[in-house]
């Protein structure tokens, strides 16, 4: 599935230059009566962040930015609710640039105007709480005055409303005035959407100082690892579709194709779990339902949609057109959904089955895959990084897909075998020996367990016979009549609840959801964005339980005790 | 057309009173397989309209039971096994699986209740769950098409379920050989479920087949050769690239026609003749057009809204694909045995039959009535219930977008 991703990068990261500055700021501030407020929040954003394997740096990070933005009143990243929220004169420059103007001049009309005070009333009620503006790109000089001031002016009225903003950068420039430009507006940071080489993010995050700079990459992997205070991915408008709807022959097997993000988001607390995460995609011809998909999608592994209308309902919005703010009001619900559950992104993913990831593989495009398609086939994982790799994480888990080591080393290997011996399995590729020259795998007892080699690995073929290798109780989390469906649980260890939450891609509601749970529960509970939390029955299934969902609008959760 | 009556005749014809007709269609039955055998039954065929799956359908097949002769006396204190008719699991957009191309699970639990009334005293649920997977059962294939299986074993007062692809509760795979002339296969392995009931049943959909044009009650028999035994079932038996394995008996002719239009129809007739079906019930309340499921190209929900149920598979086979518009006598050169594969998807000696120019598919129903399995000629069988004319539903109008929308 075709992609292209970017991340926020913060220049606050990791560097004990930025230190004194930081405390300096702090130490400075004006005393404000909203102050023990954004303590308070801040010391949330860092309690959130105390679980194991966090990149302290990235955590180091987010707080002094937390501290920096907390003296300014503003909320800290964590809490961050991005709406996109371009206009004014040099977004129409850049449209235009672009070929994307809109036909219709009164849509051109309403992103020209965009940045009149009145439009922020908009966001009156909702969780939204940091614009992104339109800042710099491209154009006459005198046009991206002309936007500065407007900016300016707006950024003033925003901050007024409690709102952080940040301004977009479309284009590779003059570092030194964007930053310049952007700090004397009192902008809170700049986000970097575009093609941009090396250079020039880099200039940027030295001119801008202490001002967080979001850089837009395509290389998602790469940033995995990364210490970045906030990350953002540009990812997939989420969708499903029956595979004939596309023209494609499948089979009886064959399930719809669904574009999610959910093991995306996922992927980036491999390095630092519970940072932000945020995820861009302008959705097409969009419904409320899109929308409020993608608010879902994003927030179903703990991360948040850059929520992004499309033009012709902001030109509906700015005249205040009933139909209009009725979507924007549904849309919204969704997002205080999301926001109302914050305690989730705290729950680590379940899972069973370890996928092992090698930072260093030139071979991420398919780490993405197994990811991507293993979350498809509804089969619970963890992430484990190949050199975390040890007898104490393995322990943990039932099954163990290491065909990202290729091969492995000799410690990695005998690792793996007492694992097999031990009782569980192992999914390697053919460099481990012994692949079936016809077949596409052959499982090789060893103990108690056994290894499964694969002639030629292929992620969509391990995702879907991992579902037929392990039993349910391996699985741990098997839901049935899912085919639209994509579940992703969490928690379940000590004292916490298992949460399991569904997210349904098609338009049609899904009904009949079972889910079948390794262990006993005294109580589940369905929680919904449409209608108010109900008990589901529970059900025993020698020796597990499961629960039925009579029906699933597009986003619910089963909080399982 | 090299023979038999034109579709259009066909269509001519059926607006009839059948009882009436003058004159009997022209056959179109494979040339080939013309046997000096008797046709064997014509039993009497219960047609109802039903307009949806909410509907009282204990009642209504009970009244169908009747209308057949009733079955009380072969079901009471006997056990009863039920093959549904299941496939893959993804849905059309806003229908569920069962209203589609799997049998309705409302439908199995009123045949199971209707049964259960009967004094059946064990209601077997039979089908093969096509899944590797280590303790994976029929009910979890039911779960995956959204079932309430609570719902079905609390219909009567025993109602088990068996995932035929393996042994499940036998110790050994049962040896069925075809009672009728084989044509292909002279014996089949079946799961124990197959041989141990005392009144079988074929409850199958009536919707279209990429491959072998329709699929009721008889092609909804393929199911019954076990996983477990034959592994890949479309390998061993529609293309024959690969022998049955050791243990499992032989074909006739391993150097047959290779052609799955050919050799399906075929072996598919030699299954129903190593296990008859007591009990023939179509369901085409809601159903697909154009193929047996969404996967294949073209196809649709269709709402013919009716159920058909025989004592003998062919003519209930027979009469439902009359209720869906088709000549039941057609031959390779007509609907919906003049088949559409894209040769992308096939094996490309699969798009090429060696004796035609054309994709076709032979009549299943004429090569079992060649058999002596049943008659596949309406002017035999007694149509009860409401009349074809009347049930009809053109699956081949609908297909080619000819239909009035409140079909679709």
């Amino acid at each position: 599935m075709p992609r292209s991703d970017f991340v926020i990068y913060g220049e606050l990261v990791a560097t004990c230059a930025t230190l004194p500055f930081a405390w300096r700021n702090w130490a400075h501030s004006r005393s404000r009566p909203g102050r023990a407020l954004v303590l308070g929040q801040i010391s949330a954003s860092i309690s959130s962040y105390t679980r194991p394997k966090a990149s302290f740096s990235g955590l180091v990070a987010l707080f002094l930015l937390s501290c920096t933005l907390g003296a300014s009143g503003s909320p800290s990243p964590d809490t961050w609710v991005p709406v996109r929220w371009t206009g004014g004169p040099l977004e129409l420059a850049w449209r235009t640039r672009a070929k994307t103007l809109p036909a219709d001049a009164a849509v051109r009309d309403a992103l020209a105007r965009w940045y009149e005070p009145a439009t922020l009333s908009l966001l009156e009620g909702s969780p939204a709480n940091c614009l992104l503006v339109t800042w710099s790109a491209p154009a006459d000089a005198a046009v991206e005055a002309e936007q500065q001031q407007l900016v300016k002016v707006y950024t003033e009225a925003a901050h007024k409303r409690g709102l952080v903003v940040l301004g977009l950068v479309y284009a590779a420039g003059n570092a030194s005035k964007i930053a310049g430009d952007a700090a004397q507006s009192a902008l809170d940071g700049l986000v970097l959407e575009g093609e941009f080489g090396a250079e020039f993010p880099a200039a940027l995050r030295k001119a801008a100082g202490s001002m967080l700079v979001i850089e837009i990459a395509k290389d998602a992997a790469a940033w995995r690892g990364k210490p970045a205070p906030i990350v953002a991915v540009a990812g997939v408008a989420p969708s499903g579709r029956n595979l004939s709807e596309m023209g494609i022959r499948g089979a009886p097997s064959s399930e719809p194709w669904i574009e999610s993000n959910i093991w995306l988001v996922r992927s980036f607390g491999l390095a630092s779990p519970g940072r932000p995460v945020w995820i861009s995609s302008q959705l097409e011809n969009a419904s409320v339902v899109d929308y409020a998909r993608a608010v879902g999608d994003a927030a179903a592994a703990g991360g948040r949609w850059i929520v992004s209308v499309d033009d012709a309902l902001r030109a509906k919005l700015r005249v205040r057109d009933a139909s209009a703010l009725d979507a924007w009001r549904r849309l919204w619900s969704y997002v205080k959904f999301a926001e109302s559950h914050a305690a989730w992104r705290s729950l680590a993913p379940y899972g069973n089955v370890g996928i092992v990831l090698d930072p260093a593989s030139t071979k991420q495009d398919l780490a993405g895959e197994y990811l991507n398609l293993t979350a498809r086939r509804q089969v619970p994982y963890q992430l484990v990084t190949r050199s975390g790799l040890n007898a104490a994480t393995v322990v943990k888990f039932r099954a163990l897909v290491a065909t990202e080591l290729d091969p492995p080393s000799a410690a990695e290997r005998k690792l793996l075998e007492e694992f097999a011996e031990s009782g569980g399995l192992v999914i390697a590729g053919p460099s481990w020996g012994g692949a079936p020259k016809t077949e596409p795998f052959t499982e090789i007892p060893a103990g108690k367990g056994r290894v499964v080699v694969y002639k030629d690995p292929d992620p969509g073929a391990v995702a879907r016979d991992l579902k037929e290798l392990l039993s349910d109780d391996e699985l741990g989390v098997v839901p049935f009549n899912v085919p639209s469906v994509i579940t992703f649980a969490s928690g379940g260890g000590p004292g916490q609840p298992l949460l399991v939450q569904l997210l349904n891609y098609f338009d049609h509601p899904a009904e009949a959801i079972t889910l079948r749970v390794a262990g006993k529960f005294r109580s589940a509970r369905l929680e919904t964005p449409e209608s108010a939390a109900v008990d589901l029955p529970l059900r025993d299934a020698e020796g597990k339980t499961e629960v039925t969902i009579p029906k699933l609008l597009l986003w619910g959760a089963v909080s399982m005790q | 057309m090299k023979e038999g009556v034109t579709r259009r005749d066909w269509l001519a014809l059926s607006g009839l009173a059948l009882g009436a007709m003058a004159g009997r269609p022209a056959e179109a039955r494979p040339v080939e397989d013309t046997r000096a055998v008797p046709a064997g039954p014509a039993e009497p065929v219960s047609v109802a309209k039903v307009r949806s799956y909410d509907e009282d359908l204990t009642a209504r097949f009970r009244q169908m039971f009747d209308q057949i002769g009733g079955i009380g006396n072969q079901v009471k204190g006997k056990t009863v096994g039920i093959k549904l008719n299941l496939t893959g699991g993804a849905p059309f957009p806003g229908y569920t699986v069962g209203d589609t191309h799997w049998v309705h699970p409302r439908v199995v639990g009123a045949v199971v209740a209707a049964f259960g009334a009967l004094g059946a005293k064990r209601i077997r649920i039979l089908e093969g769950a096509e899944s590797r997977k280590r303790g994976y059962k029929l009910e979890d294939k039911l779960l995956s098409g959204g079932w309430d299986l609570a719902a079905i074993r609390n219909a009567a007062l025993l109602v088990e379920f068996e995932d035929t692809d393996r042994l499940g509760e036998g110790k050994q795979y049962s040896l069925l050989k075809v009672q009728s002339k084989p044509y292909v296969f002279p014996a089949f392995l079946m799961n124990h479920s197959y041989e141990d009931c005392d009144f079988f049943v074929s409850l199958g959909k009536m919707k279209n087949h990429e491959e072998m044009g329709i699929t009721i009650c008889i092609k909804n028999l393929f199911g019954i050769t076990p996983l477990g035994v034959y592994s890949d079932r479309e390998q061993v038996f529609h293309y024959g690239y690969v022998q049955a394995p050791a243990g499992a008996p032989a074909e006739l002719d391993p150097k047959s026609n290779r052609y799955e239009g050919w050799r399906l129809p075929r072996i598919l007739v030699d299954i129903l003749g190593a296990r008859p079906v007591d009990l023939a019930i179509a369901d085409g309340i809601v159903a697909t057009d154009g193929g047996e499921g969404p996967w294949v190209l073209g196809s649709k929900p269709i709402h013919p809204g009716i159920l058909v149920v025989g004592r003998n598979c062919v003519n209930t086979d027979t009469v439902a694909a009359a209720t869906m518009g088709y000549n039941p006598r057609a031959g390779r050169h007509e609907p919906p045995y003049r088949v559409f594969k894209n040769p992308k998807d096939h094996p490309p000696d699969q798009c090429h039959p060696v004796d035609e120019t054309f994709q076709y598919a032979d009549n299943m129903m004429l090569l079992a009535e060649a058999a002596g399995l049943g008659s596949a000629d309406l002017t035999k069988i007694d149509v009860r219930g409401v009349p074809i004319k009347e049930a009809m539903v053109d699956y081949e109008a609908f297909w080619k977008n000819q239909m009035p929308k409140e079909h679709s």
